[in-house]
């Protein structure tokens, strides 16, 4: 085994900004972050490529400061995608197990698989994953692991997601052209929810929405399989737009004037805020009940709009582990309590909890998707990483996440 | 542009109470346009008809209608020139006639033009008295073709701010729009007759909902519920076809209106009302497929619709939806000071007390400036809702 097997490289290309994250395999249980890149993005709007070049830029700068605090050379990453064109749904597949002892193989598993694969979808689109989520024997469900379990038919429950393959190649050949080898890439989503939940959190049923600088990735888990995702092409920076048009301020001075006392939350008491005179402009005094006014009413929707997306496909009820909130806007003041309002749902502010690493990395949500993607190419690592006598040993509960991981493929 | 005669009043379905309906054009514009109606073949039955201006001579012109001058001693007769300040003092000087006229009257159409004198200035007062004595009060507007000029827009803003104030639901037709219905070279008098019309096929779509007996009878309560009080903004379609395809076809031409600036409007509604007229062989599933789709566009609103029979329209449908925005949102903030959206009153009741003071600053429907950094892009687009939008704008919430 080589060097370069054992670091992994996450690299998101975000709306705001682009960030590469290397982490260095331990064991399979274990990563270990051991270096950071990131850099503002250029070119990229609501998740997607928009200007190749300056694109390309962001990725070059990202990987160096990358590459500069890991002290590794990066030649392989793995991609997060995003964008309003992203889809998803649930599909299974059956076979009719032909052995003559009725025994399950290896082979059927991968037959069920491609069976459940095989779906409709429009003809311009490609499918990012299909990922398992439940087998069935004869009609039994809730079986993770069906080799060597006698029946007579074998069914597959996956989850489908797919995209345009157009918008999703603009990312791959950007990263190509920076040049970088692209080993894999996943939906931003599952990605993130690898970072932020554990396999408990999976199992008692969770909602991770990770809410970027241009989209709104979700996705649900219940029963430790995902059941449901999708993309709403809305996020922080409508906020600022939302405050640049409310309050007549140009862009730049509306994101500042976000972070710096935006709250999605009712002030409870209204304060003036006085912007800073730059280049001899004149101060301007701002209600910050009106800050937070356009804030509420944006974010509240962004919620809403989820959580209804969510109720449509009937998981909400499920949802015991709560709402997980990731992603740059999670650092949004008072998004907590007016999450727990619309969804009814504990809410928690994501860290990711899967990976080791500085706390600065690990507590930051806007990273929480590079570093699920790290979790991501440890399963799509090939097999003999982890001998299964080795594997045998280890709890139920990671092989489930183990078997998750490695189920996904282009 | 030949239009099917609407409804030709039957002997056999006289209403069992009858709903006084009264259309009152203001100014010039407003002038021409009762003249057009009310000349037409298909005069509603049993409206009303009055033109109030300042110019005598234009008023003279009219026939069919009634006619009321008003500000004689302030203008002489010679019309406003252009100022609402004019406007608006003749119609002060001769209140108590206006009074009189918008008397128990149940449902009042305003037609005027805004950017001039009279109508501009004398719209408002006239329906905040409208209001006062009770009448759901609809307002269509015109608003100034752009190479009008900034000084006629920003009175034709001024106006149409203050007309809001008072009137249940203000329509507006701008002129650049006519241009894209009928076209950039058609003649101009087809493009009035075009706005015109817009306005006929409203107030014939409420006198229908009122006065004709049908598949699904509305009452006037539920039209004052849906689209009373709302002071906002009102976007208003029509459409008639014929033929096999007529449902589909129906559904395009709705949908397609210019007046309608893609779906949005529709979507950020809070009261619609749906209003179908078809032959004996309508069926509910006709209506159910009309409505279906502007039901799922404007999720929010309050929606009603009616249904009416009428034999002259065997084999073909019309159908007019009328939608209406709150200009307050009923959403404040806990400690802010809320404008009471002016509750309509019964008649008998005392008359709500509006008050005129300050001109409302709604959002007026802003073309590309709003998406801001999202100019150029593909639009999010959630249920006809485009949210690059900013939400408080979409749901018309004043800051």
């Amino acid at each position: 085994m080589t060097h370069t097997e054992q670091i992994l490289v996450g690299l998101e290309i975000g709306t705001s900004k682009t960030c590469a994250i290397v982490g260095e395999v331990l064991d399979a249980e274990n990563i270990q972050i051991i270096g950071i890149g990131q850099t503002a993005s250029q070119g990229v709007r609501k998740g997607e490529i928009v200007d190749m070049e300056a694109a390309s830029q962001s990725i070059h700068d990202a990987i160096a400061e990358a590459e500069d605090s890991a002290q590794v050379e990066i030649h392989n990453v793995y991609a997060a995608v995003t964008g309003g064109h992203i889809r998803s749904f649930n599909n299974r597949g059956s076979v009719i197990i032909a052995n003559e002892d009725g025994t399950i193989t290896e082979e059927e598993v991968r037959n069920v698989l491609l069976n459940a694969k095989a779906v409709n979808i429009p003809h311009d689109h490609v499918i990012v994953h299909s990922i398992r989520r439940h087998f069935f024997v004869d009609g039994h469900d809730g079986i993770q692991n069906p080799v060597g379990m006698l029946g007579a038919r074998l069914e597959a429950d996956v989850h489908i997601i797919h995209g345009v393959r157009t918008r999703l190649q603009n990312t791959i050949r950007c990263i190509k052209e920076v040049p970088l080898d692209l080993a894999n890439i996943a939906v931003s989503s599952f990605a993130s929810s690898l970072a932020v939940l554990t396999t408990d959190d999976q199992q008692h049923g969770a909602l991770v929405l990770d809410i970027g600088g241009g989209t709104t990735d979700y996705i649900a888990y219940v029963n430790g399989a995902v059941c449901h995702s999708g993309v709403l092409a809305v996020g922080g920076d409508h906020i600022t737009n939302d405050i640049a048009v409310g309050l007549r301020l140009p862009i730049p001075r509306a994101e500042r004037l976000k972070m710096e006392h935006g709250s999605v939350q009712w002030p409870t008491e209204d304060e003036r805020i006085t912007l800073k005179a730059d280049l001899g402009l004149p101060d301007r005094e701002i209600s910050r009940e009106k800050l937070c006014h356009i804030m509420n009413l944006r974010v509240e929707e962004m919620l809403t709009l989820v959580k209804k997306e969510v109720e449509k496909a009937g998981v909400l009820p499920l949802l015991r582990a709560g709402v997980f909130i990731t992603g740059g806007c999670a650092r949004l003041r008072g998004l907590q309590a007016l999450a727990e309002e619309v969804f009814g749902l504990p809410v928690h502010i994501g860290h990711s909890q899967t990976i080791n690493g500085p706390t600065s990395a690990i507590e930051s949500p806007e990273y929480s998707t590079a570093i699920g993607l790290l979790r991501f190419a440890v399963g799509c690592q090939p097999d003999q990483h982890h001998p299964p006598s080795w594997s045998h040993k280890l709890g139920e509960a990671f092989q489930i996440i183990l078997q998750r991981a490695r189920s996904l493929f282009m | 542009m030949s239009r099917k005669p609407a409804a030709s009043p039957t002997e056999t379905d006289p209403a069992p109470r009858r709903f006084r309906l009264k259309l009152i054009g203001v100014g010039g514009a407003g002038g021409n346009c009762i003249q057009q109606i009310a000349s037409a073949a298909d005069a509603l039955h049993g409206v009303e008809w009055l033109a109030v201006n300042t110019d005598l001579q234009a008023l003279e012109a009219i026939v069919g209608a009634d006619k009321l001058q008003i500000g004689a001693t302030v203008t002489r007769g010679l019309g406003a020139g252009g100022d609402p300040d004019i406007g608006a003092a003749a119609a002060q000087q001769d209140i108590e006639q206006l009074k009189a006229a918008v008397q128990h009257a149940d449902v009042i159409f305003l037609a005027a033009g805004l950017g001039g004198g009279t109508g501009t200035g004398a719209s408002p007062i006239l329906a905040k008295l409208a209001k006062e004595q009770g009448a759901l009060v609809l307002a269509f507007v015109a608003l100034p073709f752009s190479f009008e000029g900034a000084r006629r827009r920003q009175q034709a803003e001024a106006g149409l701010a203050e007309l809001r104030a008072h009137a249940d639901v203000v329509i507006c037709i701008p002129n650049d729009r006519l241009t894209r219905i009928v076209g950039e070279n058609a003649p101009v008098t087809e493009a009035f007759q075009r706005g015109n019309e817009i306005v006929a096929s409203g107030v014939r779509a409420i006198w229908q909902l009122l006065s004709r007996k049908g598949l699904i009878n509305l009452d006037f309560a539920a039209l004052r519920s849906t689209l009373g009080g709302r002071h906002g903004e009102g976007v208003f379609s029509h459409a008639e076809a014929g033929g096999l395809d007529r449902l589909r076809e129906v559904a395009k031409l709705l949908m397609d209106n210019p007046l309608f600036e893609g779906n949005d409007t529709l979507a950020r509604a809070d009261g619609v009302l749906v209003s179908i007229l078809g032959g004996p062989d309508l069926t509910l599933a006709d209506v159910q497929r009309v409505v279906e789709p502007v039901s799922r566009v404007a999720q929010r609103a309050h929606l009603i619709m009616g249904a009416a029979i009428d034999e002259t329209y065997t084999n073909r449908l019309a159908v007019t939806v009328i939608a209406a925005n709150n200009a307050v949102s009923k959403r404040v903030a806990p400690g802010t000071a809320i404008r009471a959206p002016a509750r309509p009153t019964p008649v008998a009741a005392e008359p709500p007390p509006v008050k005129p003071s300050q001109p409302q600053q709604v959002p007026l429907p802003l073309e590309g400036v709003t998406r801001g950094k999202f100019g150029g892009g593909e639009p999010t687009i959630y249920e006809g809702e485009d949210l690059d939008y900013p939400t408080f704008l979409r749901r018309g919430i004043k800051l």
